[in-house]
């Protein structure tokens, strides 16, 4: 390695850089979205299913996926489930708060692979956002894909994202929507109930020509996988949004290792052909 | 000029001109770092003068033992590796990353300054050489490129001393990075002593080595000299006994993530995290945040972290690593296997720190042998 050339003054290592919270919304307890806004010129160009690194003031940094862009109010929308300290911090940020972002990171879902072929979105609770993503990119170039579906599963009906938006887009023609619940009465709930896999079983696609954004609870999406396995999906055409611990998002810190995979620079998203020889080695 | 040219220079600097050596390194504006003696080992501290080496010291190395022992001659480097490399001068245990200050509710990120420090290394060894080799690919390379590694390294002289012994746990010679360092340096010195000579052979590696060079009292080198530093060199390799087989090193990790030796090995290791410790390529992190002066000033603090703690591995849901097999099993398989894959090299350069320093002595030349066995299932 030439020595005299190593070092880059102009990189910038780690460093956050400012954000504004313009609006905060409780999607559920302990759930919310915020609306990030730039500070300046801060334009993030984003493939859906990227992720940023969100800094609290003295508290730390999380990894969170970019739910969508806000053209009309200028910001990024993050989902937040509060589970831990940052999280925790995020959740009683209020409005008019700052806080630090680093990103866009990882690679997001291929969408180019699904160009002329049904595209089949399943999430598991806060697996969400990171899929919601997907579709202000598929609407804009809605006639290059076959069929859409989302699938969502959620764990009661009071566990429901964005549930401002789902009527709107129930009645959209181009996208095939269904929504399961684990918990419900017949009072309060009149989709179905259970697991969001069973939606898949039920769903009407070419197994030879789609491909499938999963994301959720490990097991979730590996019992997903399974079942469109079952369908005749091929490996290569399904593909997971993993989660391991994150410090750097730059391949840096050794923690998201996945077997020889970087989670945050060769990830979050895999196809399961690629994670396929680690995801059954317990605790690997 | 090119390496190679320089490395045809050879010269000799006699033993009663070594203070002179370090006069030329300091007059340069390096912070010398060099091996000296501590309590009860050898590890890397500042030089300011010949008399800080180990002189006339040798070490005793086995799993878990190191002693030190009086030389019968007077050498300099009659020693092999200490307890840390100089893995914690170029990446430091602890680093501040930056800082944040809070100015009526806006943040304002103040960067890191370039690190000052120009070190110059004295008696680096072949295995350590190799393994700023292995942090270069990570440190100066894509995503997780450190201005702030880089930097030091850039400024970095580094002076090799070719090995003339090996303790009872190197295996560099397995690891194809020893004991003779052939490029990479800034100099390379091989101390050969016999009855009536004691001096050191130099090898130039670069332009800086060639301008420190200059400043010392050099002569030519004969045919003799060249022989005596060959034999100092085979010495090294006489006595390495501890062997790896890397054949396909990266499927015997790949095809055995179940395997008895797994279980066997997790019930002596007690998960201390000192073999990643003294490991020169080890280079996991993690982040420490404080906050002070009333809520207006932050900093964000990088520090070592180590693949055995429960921490490590952390979810909202529980550690992924949560037994003390899983979490051998995940150093091992990194540093011999599938670090091959993130960095088409291996992250073990044999120097057998990890050996030495296990408090219950797991040597991993034996763990991977043991891994090659079928296990009986
Ligand atoms: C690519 C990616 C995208 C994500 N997107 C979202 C999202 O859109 N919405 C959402 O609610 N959550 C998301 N998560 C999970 C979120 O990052 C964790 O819930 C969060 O890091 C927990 O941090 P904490 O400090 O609150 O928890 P603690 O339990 O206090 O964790 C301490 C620290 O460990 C690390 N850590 C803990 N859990 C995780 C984790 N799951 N992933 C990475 N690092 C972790 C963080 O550095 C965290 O600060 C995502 C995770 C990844 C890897
Ligand atoms: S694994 Fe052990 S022998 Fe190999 S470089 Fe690390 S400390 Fe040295
Ligand atoms: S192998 Fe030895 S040094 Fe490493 S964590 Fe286990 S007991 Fe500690
Ligand atoms: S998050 Fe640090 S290496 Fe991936």
């Amino acid at each position: 390695m030439k020595t005299n050339s190593l070092f880059n003054p102009s990189a910038q290592f780690l460093l956050p850089i400012p954000f504004q919270i313009k609006k905060k919304k409780v999607e559920y307890p302990r759930v919310v979205s915020l609306w990030l806004s730039p500070l300046g010129n801060g334009e993030l160009s984003f493939k859906p299913g990227q992720f940023l690194m969100v800094y609290v003031f003295g508290v730390g940094e999380v990894a969170l996926s970019i739910a969508e862009k806000d053209e009309t109010e200028e910001s990024y929308v993050l989902t937040i489930r509060s589970v831990g300290t940052v999280t925790r911090a995020l959740e009683h940020c209020k409005q008019g708060d700052i806080v630090g972002i680093r990103g866009p990171f990882g690679k997001g879902w291929p969408l180019e692979e699904a160009v002329s072929k049904d595209i089949l979105l399943v999430a598991g609770g806060i697996g969400l956002p990171p899929l919601w993503s997907t579709l202000p990119f598929i609407f804009k170039d809605r006639s290059n894909y076959g069929e859409v579906f989302l699938l969502y599963g959620a764990r009661s009906p009071h566990d429901i994202l964005y549930k401002e938006s789902w009527e709107s887009l129930s009645k959209q023609k181009e996208l095939v929507l269904k929504i399961s619940v684990e918990l419900a009465t017949s009072r309060n709930w009149n989709g179905s109930i259970g697991n969001v896999i069973s939606l898949v079983d039920s769903l009407r696609f070419n197994p030879q020509s789609v491909v499938a954004f999963v994301c959720g609870p490990e097991p979730m999406m590996r019992f997903c996988a399974y079942a469109l396995l079952k369908r005749g999906v091929a490996k290569e055409s399904i593909y997971f949004s993993m989660e391991r611990n994150m410090r750097c998002a730059i391949g840096s810190c050794g923690h998201c290792q996945f077997g020889p995979l970087f989670l945050c620079k060769n990830g979050p998203v895999f196809s399961y052909k690629t994670i396929e020889p680690f995801l059954n080695i317990p605790e690997i | 000029m090119t390496a190679s040219q320089f490395l045809e220079k050879k010269k000799i600097l006699q033993r009663a001109d070594f203070s002179q050596l370090i006069e030329a390194i300091r007059t340069k504006g390096y912070t010398l770092i060099g091996p000296v003696l501590t309590e009860t080992a050898i590890s890397f501290g500042e030089i300011h003068e010949e008399t800080d080496l180990p002189i006339g010291w040798m070490d005793i190395q086995e799993p878990a033992k190191f002693q030190l022992k009086r030389r019968e001659d007077e050498a300099l480097f009659g020693y092999n590796v200490g307890f840390q490399s100089i893995k914690k001068y170029l990446f430091p245990p602890r680093q501040r990353l930056f800082s944040v200050e809070k100015k009526q509710g806006a943040l304002f990120f103040i960067p890191e300054e370039t690190p000052k420090e120009k070190y110059a290394f004295l008696g680096v060894r072949s295995c350590d050489l190799h393994a700023v080799f292995v942090q270069d690919k990570i440190f100066c390379k894509g995503s997780s490129y450190d201005p702030l590694y880089a930097k030091r390294r850039q400024e970095a002289l580094i002076i090799v001393v070719q090995c003339g012994q090996a303790s009872g746990c190197c295996f560099c010679r397995s690891m194809g990075t020893g004991p003779k360092a052939q490029e990479g340096f800034d100099l390379a010195l091989t101390e050969c002593i016999d009855r009536e000579n004691h001096f050191f052979l130099v090898e130039i590696g670069s332009q800086r080595g060639e301008e420190i060079a200059t400043l010392l009292p050099l002569r030519e080198v004969t045919e003799e000299d060249l022989r005596l530093a060959q034999s100092h060199i085979q010495n090294a390799l006489n006595q390495m006994r501890k062997k790896v087989n890397t054949e396909s090193i990266k499927d015997l990790f790949y095809n055995n993530w179940e395997h008895p030796r797994w279980d066997d090995v997790a019930e002596r290791c007690i998960g201390c995290s000192t073999c990643t410790m003294v490991c020169p390529t080890c280079f996991c992190w993690t982040v420490e945040d404080s906050s002070f002066v009333e809520g207006l000033k932050a900093e964000r603090w990088r520090r070592w972290d180590f693949c055995y703690t429960m921490e490590f591995s952390h979810l909202p849901t529980g550690s992924v690593r949560s037994t003390l097999k899983s979490r051998y099993r995940q150093w091992l398989s990194h540093k011999f296997g599938s670090w091959i894959d993130q960095f088409g090299t291996s992250g073990c350069v044999g120097c057998g720190r990890c050996i030495t320093w296990c408090p219950v002595g797991i040597d991993v030349t034996e763990e991977l042998a043991a891994l090659r066995e079928k296990p009986d299932l």
